[in-house]
């Protein structure tokens, strides 16, 4: 009886302090996950031994460090005008989006606000010179936007029918854009609309961040769950004009290029 | 009634004190027991990981450049590194058009034409529908513009449509056959087309009020200023963007 009693007492206590020890865990390896993310890079860059042989060390050179990030820069250019298909070029120096193809640039945005992780910010020289040094390939991408805004008709029986469904041309609904491309070796970029008008937008904005953020904690907490390592997506946000940007996203087919400046 | 009035004052802040006091020792020892355990098991949810997350950033953050201090091999680099990007400068611009060339904007609907670097008109014009038509289960067409890099690969006054089947299907009429009189139709296209291969060209329109919009079957068109410009600056071979 005075066993129970005191267990009465003492269980809401242990519950706690179990919860409370479960939460710092899982929080203390959220935390961990940007060194994991960085040693992760650090071994898939040395034990490239071809970069590693490439990599000249005078690179680092404070007087040749700009000049050979303008070199990867243009080298990465080049090989982007290599494909005849559309491709992104993000160039955070000049604060610019733009589009290219066989190595025109067909449209060019300013961008006026974009936001840089730290962990890129933070990549040594040579981190960048494997990462940089190539166009990135966008693995995966989701937006508000529809890429291809298709409307299904059906063809009409007879003249009477034509002319009574006859279509009345409108704009394309233009819904509010907010868009994240994935890049190869995990950067994630996302693009937001500079300006928020409406709920419309607000929503839209809240739903987006929902979806983006609220599948990464999903993974947090089923990495944690499966004792996994958790996972760090290092993320460049970029704010520009709508109407940039829904061309932007329009316009990169599904598989295409990235190639980023941002130093 | 001055006095009555500030005893009554004073024997309510007593009595608000002595409330307090009691208060105070009665529940002293619950009150800390309470906040106790909570101030601490927020300090270490928060603080630990908070503290964690300075550390883990601490040690990522970049270490100065390595010193090097060889001038001779930093002079060679440097002129390796200068006479790699002129290269490259040159090999990127030879891929510029040095003559006309057209930019289409599809999602905008716009559409800008360059001599070089030069921008020479930029005006509105009119792109694909994204209609899907159905004809049953069996024919499907999709009214969009590609997108690309397409050279001009003919040149025409005066042009005549020659008419495809989805434009029977759409009006709801019988499709005749290949070269039946009522798949020509004259003056619909304006004065000039130009062809970019595929069927799919840049050509006038009897319906100005809808340029700036979605409408085509996938062709681009323009007003017949625009067209008449267009027309005159870009030649056979040269390169239209669509994206």
């Amino acid at each position: 009886m005075k066993y129970s009693k005191e267990m009465k007492t003492k269980l809401p206590k242990i519950i706690l302090s179990i919860i409370g020890i479960i939460t710092i865990s899982y929080l203390i390896t959220v935390s961990l996950a940007p060194a994991n993310k960085n040693k992760q890079y650090v071994e898939s860059v040395y034990s490239d031994t071809v970069l590693i042989k490439n990599f000249d060390t005078a690179y680092c050179h404070s007087e040749i460090i700009e000049m050979a990030r303008e070199m990867w820069y243009k080298e990465s250019l080049l090989e982007l005008s290599k494909h005849d298909s559309i491709h992104m070029v993000i160039d955070l120096i000049d604060s610019t989006v733009s589009l290219s193809i066989s190595g025109v640039f067909i449209h060019k945005t300013k961008i006026e606000k974009f936001e840089k992780d730290k962990l890129l910010n933070n990549f040594s020289l040579i981190q960048e010179f494997k990462f940089l040094l190539h166009p990135l390939l966008i693995t995966s991408q989701y937006a508000t936007i529809v890429k291809e805004p298709i409307v299904e008709r059906d063809a009409p029986k007879d003249t009477l029918e034509a002319s009574l469904n006859a279509w009345k041309p409108d704009t394309l609904v233009q819904n509010p854009a907010f868009a994240s491309f994935m890049l190869e070796n995990d950067i994630r970029i996302i693009f937001e609309q500079d300006t928020i008008t409406n709920s419309v937008d607000e929503y839209a904005k809240q739903q987006f961040s929902k979806y983006i953020y609220g599948t990464q904690f999903k993974k947090t907490i089923s990495n944690f769950v499966k004792f996994k390592k958790q996972e760090y997506i290092p993320t460049i946000v970029i704010y520009m004009p709508v109407d940039d940007l829904r061309a932007v996203y329009r316009a990169l087919p599904y598989r295409s290029y990235v190639v980023l400046r941002y130093k | 009634m001055k006095k009555e009035y500030l005893r009554y004052i004073k024997e309510l802040s007593g009595k608000i004190v002595s409330l307090f006091t009691d208060c105070s020792k009665m529940h002293l020892l619950t009150i800390v027991k309470f906040i106790y355990p909570i101030v601490i098991g927020l300090c270490l949810v928060f603080l630990i990981p908070y503290a964690m997350k300075i550390i883990v950033w601490k040690s990522i953050e970049l270490k100065s450049e390595i010193a090097f201090d060889n001038e001779e091999a930093v002079n060679a680099t440097k002129q390796k590194i200068e006479s790699r990007i002129a290269a490259i400068d040159k090999k990127l611009n030879s891929k510029k058009p040095k003559a006309f060339y057209l930019v289409i904007n599809s999602a905008s609907n716009e559409f800008n034409l360059y001599k070089g670097d030069k921008l020479i008109k930029s005006d509105k014009c009119s792109t694909g529908s994204y209609v899907l038509l159905k004809n049953g289960d069996n024919q499907e067409w999709m009214f969009k513009t590609p997108k690309g890099v397409f050279q001009i690969r003919g040149k025409t006054t005066s042009p005549v449509w020659k008419k495809p089947d989805w434009a029977f299907v759409e009006e709801g009429l019988p499709v005749p056959s290949v070269n039946h009189n009522s798949r020509f139709e004259y003056g619909v296209l304006g004065d000039y087309a130009l062809s970019l291969g595929d069927g799919y060209m840049i050509h006038g329109t009897l319906y100005q009020r809808f340029l700036g919009l979605p409408v085509t079957h996938g062709c681009i068109r323009l007003n017949d200023e625009n067209l008449k410009l267009v027309y005159n600056s870009l030649q056979t071979g040269s390169k239209v963007f669509i994206y």
